[in-house]
């Protein structure tokens, strides 16, 4: 707020009150003219600060103006009026220099204020579960890139499977395999499901900050107790970490928990893998009965990336498999 | 801090604040008005938007030492004033009279000339007796400046009277309008019927 004075008049309107006496006692249409538009233009931007010289300038062209007036001297009067708009103009200007050098103390204000307060404290918090958020959906998108890795590599382990001997040791290593990958597997679906659940909390509390400083920036909201509200503010910031916090350890544990299995695989699993390669033998046959070519059946499974991959590390075995046949 | 207010219409240039109560806080001056106080016989500056009358001035308010016209005078600078006017038996240099009408639009330039001119001049103040002056002032001004310019009418300008008339009514109500504190926004001659 502008200073003052003792009648409770700012800086600016007592300027522009002076550019009124003056209009009162010009005689000249043009001159009373030329006055009250520089009061408009006074009125229309903040001045100086009241300690600058540009104020005592424009003063000085009041006092001159007044006298020149008095006199009844037109001309000298209207070509004062020029000298009186640039110094209004130059005190106007001051008042953007003060405001610059200002920006601090206004920033100092700014942290001291209640509802300045009460705003960062909610920005900040949109800011980092924004951040979480994003983060949250980067891990999902890496999951579901990562499950439907092992979905495919676990078709291609039973279809390669297919083609040996139970008994063989090849098929008893890609059974291992398919029992890592397949517990992998689960455990991703289970932090896909805890990871949907983080971000639906996530997303829920971001939309109910974001509405509530909606509501402080329109000033219909402010706690009566600031402190009570920062707490609770605080502790909604720790649930919502906390969660986070968890779904990332759990996330970040799969490798961990998968080199503690190593190959211990349980006998479900090695059941399920049998039960699902002798399916696909069938199928298998069924399709040789019908005249579709192995090479076919071969096209149709190399079409799937990760099967190429898998078929390298399987060829060597294929060949002492087919010696022992 | 109780106060009493004039109704006053919408459309109205200024009203006026009369204190009854014991003021405790400052008068805030809001946006688009400017206030006048008169007190001890006397106009105050206008105070403008950011500007605050102190308690001390509205505690002598409060004692009424001004009389029945003491008070703050708002007045609403961005308030357009439309005056349809019409005058008549104005003599002409060739033995005709005239007559016209029309409309004109007035805005506040100086609210403690409006005030002086329009509010004080009257016993006691009043937002009918306020208009009433106002529109009786515009209207002789009018007249006024109509029947000068009709006293020196030439020949050939009787063939474009609305043209003749309105530029130089226009002219001739700037100084008159200006020290009441009115500035003309737009004036328009409807009809112009010589006999």
């Amino acid at each position: 707020m502008s200073k003052l004075d003792s009648n409770g008049y700012t800086m600016r309107s007592l300027m522009a009150n002076k550019l009124l006496d003056l209009s009162e006692a010009a005689q000249d249409l043009q001159l009373k003219t030329a006055l009250l538009r520089l009061e408009e233009q006074v009125m229309q931007r903040d001045g100086g600060p009241t300690n600058h010289q540009s104020l005592e300038k424009l003063n000085h062209a009041l006092e001159t103006a007044k006298a020149l007036i008095a006199s009844n001297s037109l001309d000298s009067s209207l070509a004062h009026v020029h000298t009186l708009k640039e110094d209004i103009e130059t005190w106007q200007a001051a008042s953007d220099t003060h405001n610059a050098q200002g920006g601090i103390w206004m920033e100092l204000k700014r942290l001291f204020s209640k509802k300045a307060r009460e705003a960062d404290k909610r920005q900040q918090m949109i800011a980092s579960l924004e951040a979480e958020m994003s983060k949250l959906d980067q891990m999902s998108a890496n999951l579901t890139a990562s499950m439907e890795k092992d979905e495919s590599t676990m078709e291609l382990l039973k279809q390669t499977a297919a083609k040996l001997q139970p008994s063989s040791g090849q098929y008893k290593r890609l059974r291992n395999q398919f029992g890592i990958v397949e517990k992998r597997h689960q455990l991703n679906t289970l932090n896909f499901q805890q990871l949907s659940r983080s971000m639906e909390y996530v997303g829920n509390q971001l939309s109910i900050i974001k509405s509530e400083q909606d509501m402080v920036a329109l000033g219909k909201y402010m706690p009566e107790n600031m402190e009570k509200a920062n707490l609770d503010l605080g502790m909604r910031m720790h649930n919502i970490e906390q969660m986070v916090e968890q779904t990332k350890i759990a996330h970040e544990g799969v490798s961990d928990i998968m080199e503690d299995i190593g190959g211990l695989i349980d006998a479900e699993t090695s059941t399920s893998f049998d039960a699902n390669v002798a399916q696909i033998r069938i199928v298998q046959e069924n399709l040789a009965v019908l005249g579709v070519s192995e090479q076919e059946q071969d096209e149709q499974l190399e079409a799937v990336p990760e099967v190429q991959e898998e078929a390298k590390l399987a060829q060597p075995n294929d060949h002492t498999t087919r010696e022992e046949e | 801090m109780a106060l009493s207010l004039f109704d006053s219409s919408r459309d109205s240039l200024l009203f006026l604040h009369q204190f009854t109560g014991k003021p405790h806080q400052a008068f805030l001056i809001s946006d688009n008005t400017e206030a006048v106080v008169f007190r001890n016989g006397e106009l105050s500056s206008p105070y403008r938007s950011g500007d605050q009358i102190p308690p001390v001035i509205l505690k002598a308010l409060h004692a009424n030492k001004a009389g029945q016209q003491g008070g703050i005078y708002i007045c609403r600078k961005q308030q357009v004033y439309t005056l349809k006017w019409g005058c008549g038996d104005i003599a002409t240099p060739f033995g005709q009279t005239l007559g016209a009408n029309g409309e004109m639009q007035v805005a506040i330039t100086n609210s403690r000339l409006l005030v002086k001119r329009f509010a004080l001049s009257l016993p006691a103040f009043s937002p009918e007796g306020f208009q009433k002056g106002m529109d009786a002032a515009l209207t002789s001004w009018i007249r006024k400046g109509l029947t000068a310019k009709a006293n020196i009418l030439e020949t050939d300008e009787m063939s474009r009277l609305d043209e003749v008339l309105f530029t130089s009514l226009e002219h001739q109500l700037q100084l008159p309008l200006m020290d009441a504190g009115l500035g003309l926004l737009h004036l328009h001659i409807e009809d112009v019927l010589v006999f």
